[in-house]
């Protein structure tokens, strides 16, 4: 090889680099027997998990198909507030709908449900 | 162990076994690969532990994606100098982290003791040491042609490039190595005749 002073063209430089190409390709590192060991717990591990079986859900409880029928807990959760609503209305009504029961159920106003002067009563009073 | 059975099986072959529960299927693969993808990590790092480290996260890889591997789609050996030449990016940055790249770069001291002893060893050490001064991209690029005696257009599939843009980094790498070790002339012993 000659890398002299007098040297310095690309080419004979890259021809140069080809020996110490060839010296690092017959200079491959050696790897220990432990990198085998570890790559083969590896190999079995992996495949265990994935041979491992699903785990199996288990089937719900009396409780668990109630909720699923009513809805799930979203549907619990819309009921328990109205029944809170419910009693809270119970125990201290709005003014609004105090005024309208107590007229209903002390007043003196006839307040009927139903007409009492249907067509019938209509022409009776007509005579 | 049917490793007979399987010598001729392509490598996409034995991973797609391996999928279906056939371990010696990826042993015969792991000694067919681990060879070549310990040297890839090892040039790229030139330090023997951590290329094990990353031949075997390679390798575990390897084994994780088996059963989604599509037969139609890269090869096996493209795709895992493609995960080593990731793996040990990674590395390298890190190291960055750690020290300046004057401190990465610098030669051994020393190397000017064994000038008059100049054997293969020396200059593939001398090699190792300029390879560690290239950018990432140019090392990976030369590496893989010139040690690893891969094809340009495989190259640019492992490196995710054109083939032109490979021929480029390989080109700008000869020329920074041929620099390097111009350089490094006289501790290496090269004489004028």
């Amino acid at each position: 090889m000659n890398w002299g002073t007098a040297m310095t063209d690309d080419s004979e430089k890259m021809m140069d680099l080809e020996t110490f190409f060839e010296a690092g390709r017959k200079d491959a590192p050696e790897f220990s027997a432990a990198l085998m060991s570890r790559i083969i717990d590896d190999i079995d591990s992996v495949a265990d998990q994935r041979e491992a079986p699903e785990p199996v859900a288990k089937g719900k409880g009396l409780l668990g198909r109630i909720l699923d029928g009513i809805g799930g807990w979203p549907a619990v959760s819309g009921m328990a507030t109205a029944g809170i609503v419910g009693i809270v209305v119970g125990i201290s009504p709005p003014e609004a709908i105090s005024e309208f029961t107590s007229a209903y159920v002390n007043g003196t106003t006839d307040l009927y449900l139903v007409d009492p002067y249907d067509s019938f009563g209509f022409e009776s009073f007509e005579g | 162990m049917p490793f007979d059975a399987y010598a001729d099986a392509p490598d996409e072959a034995l991973l797609a076994l391996y999928a279906n529960g056939d371990r010696d299927a990826a042993r015969l693969l792991m000694h067919r690969l681990t060879p070549r993808v310990f040297r890839q990590a090892f040039r790229m790092l030139g330090d023997k532990a951590e290329a094990e480290d990353v031949a075997q996260e390679a390798m575990l890889k390897l084994w994780k994606i088996a059963p989604e591997w599509r037969q139609d789609e890269a090869k096996v050996t493209t795709w895992l100098y493609r995960i080593v030449a990731n793996l040990c990016t990674d590395r390298l940055r890190k190291r960055r982290g750690n020290k300046s790249i004057d401190e990465v770069a610098e030669p051994e001291d020393g190397a000017a003791s064994v000038a008059d002893q100049m054997q293969q060893k020396t200059r593939s050490d001398a090699l190792s040491d300029a390879l560690n001064q290239l950018p990432d991209r140019q090392k990976q690029a030369v590496v893989l042609r010139h040690l690893d005696e891969l094809s340009n257009p495989e190259i640019a599939k492992i490196m995710d490039v054109g083939v032109g843009a490979v021929e480029n980094l390989i080109a700008r790498g000869k020329r920074a190595l041929a620099s390097v070790l111009a350089k490094r002339k006289n501790e290496l012993g090269y004489s004028d005749d």
